[in-house]
């Protein structure tokens, strides 16, 4: 069963002179104990679609239409005693930057300690305090009671991001929401931060939604994937399928980005998408890919391109998917995109 | 350059007047000494006075108050040690015991408008929208009236005690501190961990006062101790105008005023406290500085 569906979302900016969707139309679902997750480039609005489902959205930013449910409960308007209620008991959330998550002039043992206290109600500080040296134990912290004393400044970005996970464990929640949770360490601490996830996701049988813009670290953590590009959901595929027979030409843009050892030995380009995403304030026509995908045809410029279901699980919001393979849709060489971009 | 040392580097600015002190404390900095000198260099330098003035019946050799007509405007001597003045009181005496009127108000004057102008720099910044303008208005309304007018004004209103001088330098003063911890509230009031208490849902208190201001208070901290120093130097120019603490009370800048017609013949008597004003500015700015690099979190 879903724990969490998005149905037709859209989520505005509301700017005094201007409005424009960010979210425009999307729907997903996170099943219980599931790992989902949501790929698409920088401004393609897979962040925002995270924090509409915890309503913490940027101010000007609003939540125009669509539903979402959480666990079977209307959750698109919620009440803030909902609000308060399910954040940080049944939903946490990481960020990207671990050491801006972290208050900077609070000990790592009092940030638990206060979570422990508000939001899972511990009030005897033994008991938290023994609770505090338990979760970083959990997160792999080494020497977790001496770490309660540190400051986050004396902790290297991994070992931050193990108390920000930590700090999100506290309530025991059922959803984790991840942005882009490793995007800001070192690659090697990156694959121990998403192994420690997938093994806290087991234990805990929590459902995740990982956002990210690498499709490696999906590859890594999530069984599913939804792919967005300018505000709009363009494949959904399990991860397999993605890699195997992507459906839509931005799909395999991305998949071709990922530089191959193979491709560096024979110094070959890396190829790119040429163009630039779109200006949210003024989409293109029809399929929004049109301007910078290669199999574009006229069709594609006229009407809205709805996702076509394919599939359990399966979709992709392109009139000519059954055309695209990853030998089909050849974009043109990194070099070519820098004049076409600009 | 950090912000905490381009804030404190303003501050610096605004009491330029000194100028030496930020000669000595520059020379200290180009020489690389690290925030403990200095802080213990300018700690030790303001203990020192404000021990002096404590224990100044202990140690001032004569009454502040004590005349001797016949020994009126004499030169430095071992008897009276930085000379006398036009009454012939000890000018060494007089230094000493003014410095306890000049450090309660360096103190008093300043403390109301660091906590009034936290606490609005907070509630502006953090809350924002109408709170946010309330407040920018206030502080327009205030510093759009040159200072040293309005605290007359006020000071003719209430009536010249210190009290009231106290109420005048609060009201005019507490701006710089207001926009200063504003601005840092807007800087951290968007960073994940605040965000996160308040979707969490703590109290805007809790908030404010544990996660928002022990990341904002220090640049209005160490501008607090620079500001003492312009405090002291802004009572000075009070009382020369003729308000604020009045003859015969000791106080360093009633004493610089009073000397000014003997200036060619007794060059000690605004010497003296003059240097007093100076060593205390060192000594604040030295602490201010030595606390600028201590608290940056990296040195922690």
């Amino acid at each position: 069963m879903a724990l969490v569906e998005l149905e037709r979302l859209v989520t505005r900016f509301e700017l005094s002179h201007r409005a424009f969707n960010v979210v425009d139309g999307v729907s997903l679902t996170v099943g219980a104990g599931e790992t989902v997750g949501l790929v698409g480039e920088s401004g393609s609005g897979k962040s925002l679609t995270l924090r509409s489902i915890v309503h913490a959205l940027p101010p000007k930013a609003v939540i125009a239409g669509g539903r979402i449910s959480y666990d079977g409960r209307d959750f698109t308007r919620p009440s803030r005693r909902l609000l308060r209620s399910l954040r940080g008991h049944e939903i946490a959330m990481i960020f990207q930057d671990p050491t801006s998550a972290l208050n900077p002039v609070l000990t790592v043992g009092d940030q638990l300690m206060e979570t422990l206290r508000q939001t899972a109600g511990v009030r005897r500080t033994r008991d938290r305090e023994r609770r505090a040296v338990e979760l970083l134990r959990l997160v792999g912290v080494p020497e977790p009671d001496r770490r309660l004393q540190s400051y986050p400044h004396e902790l290297s970005g991994g070992m931050a991001q193990r108390v920000v996970i930590a700090l999100a464990l506290v309530g025991e929640p059922r959803l984790l929401l991840a942005d882009e949770p490793t995007s800001a360490l070192d690659v090697t601490v990156q694959a121990q931060i998403l192994q420690l996830l997938v093994d806290l996701q087991q234990r805990f049988e929590m459902s995740v939604l990982l956002v990210s813009h690498d499709l490696g670290v999906v590859a890594q953590t999530c069984r599913r994937v939804y792919v967005m590009y300018a505000g709009e959901v363009v494949e959904e595929a399990n991860v397999s399928e993605l890699f195997e027979s992507p459906r839509h030409p931005y799909t395999v843009g991305l998949l071709a980005s990922i530089p191959s050892i193979a491709e560096a030995r024979r110094s070959e380009r890396l190829p790119a998408i040429p163009g630039a995403p779109p200006d949210l304030a003024a989409v293109p026509s029809g399929c929004r890919f049109h301007p910078r995908c290669p199999l574009a045809i006229d069709e594609c410029r006229v009407g809205a391109v709805p996702l076509q279901e394919l599939g359990k699980h399966r979709a992709a919001a392109c009139l000519r998917h059954e055309l695209v393979t990853r030998e089909r849709v050849v974009f043109a060489a990194a070099a070519d995109t820098v004049g076409a971009a600009q | 350059m950090s912000i905490i040392e381009s804030k404190t580097a303003s501050a610096a600015r605004r009491s330029r007047i000194l100028g030496l002190e930020f000669v000595l404390v520059r020379l200290l900095r180009a020489s690389g000494a690290p925030g403990r000198v200095k802080l213990l260099a300018g700690g030790t330098i303001v203990a020192v006075i404000a021990l002096a003035a404590v224990a100044a019946p202990l140690i001032a050799p004569y009454g502040p108050n004590d005349q001797d007509l016949e020994a009126a405007l004499g030169a430095p001597s071992w008897r009276h040690l930085f000379g006398t003045d036009q009454f012939g009181r000890d000018v060494v005496s007089r230094t000493i015991y003014a410095g306890r009127l000049d450090l309660q108000i360096a103190f008093i004057a300043t403390v109301f408008c660091f906590l009034l102008g936290l606490l609005f720099g907070l509630t502006g910044g953090y809350f924002g929208r109408v709170a946010d303008q309330l407040v920018g208005r206030l502080i327009d309304f205030v510093i759009a009236f040159p200072s040293i007018v309005f605290i007359i004004a006020l000071i003719a209103f209430l009536g010249n005690n210190l009290t009231n001088l106290y109420v005048a330098l609060t009201v005019t003063g507490w701006t710089a501190y207001a926009r200063i911890t504003r601005g840092e509230v807007l800087a951290v009031k968007n960073l994940p961990y605040v965000l996160s208490a308040r979707a969490l849902g703590y109290s805007h208190r809790r908030i404010l006062f544990r996660h928002v201001l022990p990341n904002v208070v220090t640049p209005a901290g160490l501008f607090w101790i620079t500001d003492m120093v312009g405090t002291i130097l802004l009572v000075t120019s009070l009382s020369y105008l003729g308000l604020g603490p009045q003859p015969p009370t000791p106080e360093w800048g009633a004493m610089i005023a009073e000397a000014q017609p003997f200036l060619l013949q007794a060059w000690w008597i605004p010497l003296f406290p003059g240097l007093a004003i100076m060593l205390t500015g060192i000594g604040l700015a030295l602490v201010g500085d030595g606390l600028a690099d201590r608290l940056r979190p990296e040195a922690r």
